[in-house]
């Protein structure tokens, strides 16, 4: 006869034997149920650089993060489609390619929406998308690098400090504030920015599925409102995130199921500037005044 | 000790019982749907609350509930006493001396659906002085040291 532990032990067995159960048909990879399905809204918001970070007067978002998002989606079975949520002006070039590289993964319907303004950076991850939603007013396009910086040579001049160039190589300094560019130096700058660009083009046009021609007349750095897009083929239709949202659920076959949403986590200075700056042209394709807050200590910061 | 005496379980002896059964129940019984539960809420609790609750978390939630509630409700029913209860020496009983029903010990173990719940279920004993929790006294049952026969 049993005694009263073993028989206890036997209970818990069978409890877990339940619960492993369940866990297997309801939560097993390969049985998806009706009910189960989620459509993953992903928010490309702010100024994308490779990790992100925020400093007293800007933040800007995460590209690493972006991207394990969409993985995570991508690898969730319960997951039948992502909208990329997207109100950037763009970023570095690597933030904003590990987000596409990422994107060209994924085997599931993508929808982009792009509410106040998708440009540059931003718009190559876009562009990755099946289908780009945008407001009719909404700011697009720009497609182009930029590589601009402040030089402060002349005003070291002016107050007769002067720069002592210590460099092991030639172009050690090539984009140093502190000195003034030769014609050289900008041709070749100049050059590796035209490699980005022309790397830009060519993704973008695949991503849009349009030839590298209509994309390269499209790339001079102009930036488009939404309804000039739908003309000129950089967004598909004119709507706002509930009519992504729609969208991706139609092309993933979803009739009901969640939407679940990552919300960002803004700071005053955010909020506060974001409302300053919505009232200039940082906003249209990366302006000055973001290479002002993001000058490194050489000085140039190539962005998309 | 005078026969058929009972002697109440120290509050402490019961608190270390219930949190044995707690990892039990945590580590054994709900291990299976732990990954689950954070691979659609997250890891943590802010990640959580960034989804919207649905379909996969009330069923989840409706599991757990149901096993915490099934684990308790049988051990004291059938046995007298959980395993973390057996560990301890102490055991379950009807007001009466008698075994529980498996209603009684339901009602004594609902609130173990919430820890706030059980919070409040256990200050009863320290307000009103006495070795019975709120849901003890309204199913009439008491936790006693075990009797060995």
């Amino acid at each position: 006869m049993m005694t009263k532990a073993v028989k206890a032990l036997l209970f818990l067995f069978c409890l877990w034997l339940f619960s492993f159960s369940l866990n297997f048909v309801f939560f097993n990879e390969n049985i998806n149920f009706p009910g189960n399905e989620e459509i993953v809204v992903i928010p490309v918001q702010g100024m994308i650089t490779l990790d992100g970070g925020s400093s007293f007067l800007t933040s800007s978002t995460s590209g690493k993060v972006i991207a394990q998002r969409i993985k995570e989606a991508n690898e969730d079975p319960f997951v039948k489609g992502i909208v990329l949520d997207i109100n950037s002006p763009g970023g570095t070039v690597l933030g904003s390619k590990v987000v596409v590289d990422e994107l060209k993964k994924v085997d599931k319907p993508v929808v982009a929406v792009i509410s106040e303004y998708g440009t540059s950076g931003a718009y190559w991850v876009a562009s990755q998308a099946d289908y780009i939603v945008a407001d009719d007013l909404s700011i697009v396009g720009s497609i182009s690098v930029l590589g601009s910086y402040l030089e402060y040579g002349g005003l070291l001049d002016d107050y007769n400090v002067s720069y002592q160039r210590l460099v092991t190589g030639e172009y050690k300094d090539i984009s140093s504030p502190y000195k003034e560019m030769t014609s050289e130096e900008e041709a070749l700058i100049m050059d590796r920015l035209q490699g980005i660009h022309d790397y830009l083009v060519v993704d973008v046009a695949e991503g849009r599925k349009m030839s590298v021609e209509d994309i390269q007349e499209l790339a001079d750095g102009l930036f488009y409102l939404g309804q000039d897009g739908i003309n000129n083929g950089l967004v598909d239709y004119i709507g706002v995130k509930e009519f992504a949202i729609n969208l991706t659920k139609e092309l993933a076959g979803v009739s009901g199921g969640e939407v679940s949403e990552y919300t960002e986590e803004r700071g005053f200075f955010d909020d506060f500037f974001k409302k300053y700056l919505s009232y200039s042209f940082y906003y249209i394709g990366v302006g000055i005044g973001s290479t002002l807050f993001s000058v490194d200590a050489q000085g140039l910061n190539i962005e998309v | 000790m005078v026969k058929g005496q009972v002697i109440f379980a120290s509050f402490w002896k019961r608190v270390f019982a219930y949190f044995l059964d707690f990892f039990l129940l945590t580590f054994v019984i709900l291990s299976p749907l732990i990954d689950p539960f954070e691979s659609k809420f997250g890891e943590n609790i802010s990640e959580a609350f960034n989804f919207t609750f649905g379909w996969d978390y009330f069923f989840l939630t409706v599991v757990i509930g149901f096993l915490i509630l099934l684990y308790w409700s049988v051990m004291e029913c059938w046995f007298g006493q959980s395993i973390g209860k057996m560990f301890f020496g102490i055991s379950v009983q009807s007001t009466n001396k008698k075994q529980i029903s498996f209603i009684q010990a339901i009602i004594r173990n609902i609130t173990k659906l919430s820890l706030i719940l059980l919070f409040l279920d256990t200050f009863y004993m320290f307000i009103k002085k006495k070795h019975q929790r709120f849901f003890e006294v309204l199913s009439e049952t008491q936790v006693v040291v075990e009797v060995v026969q």
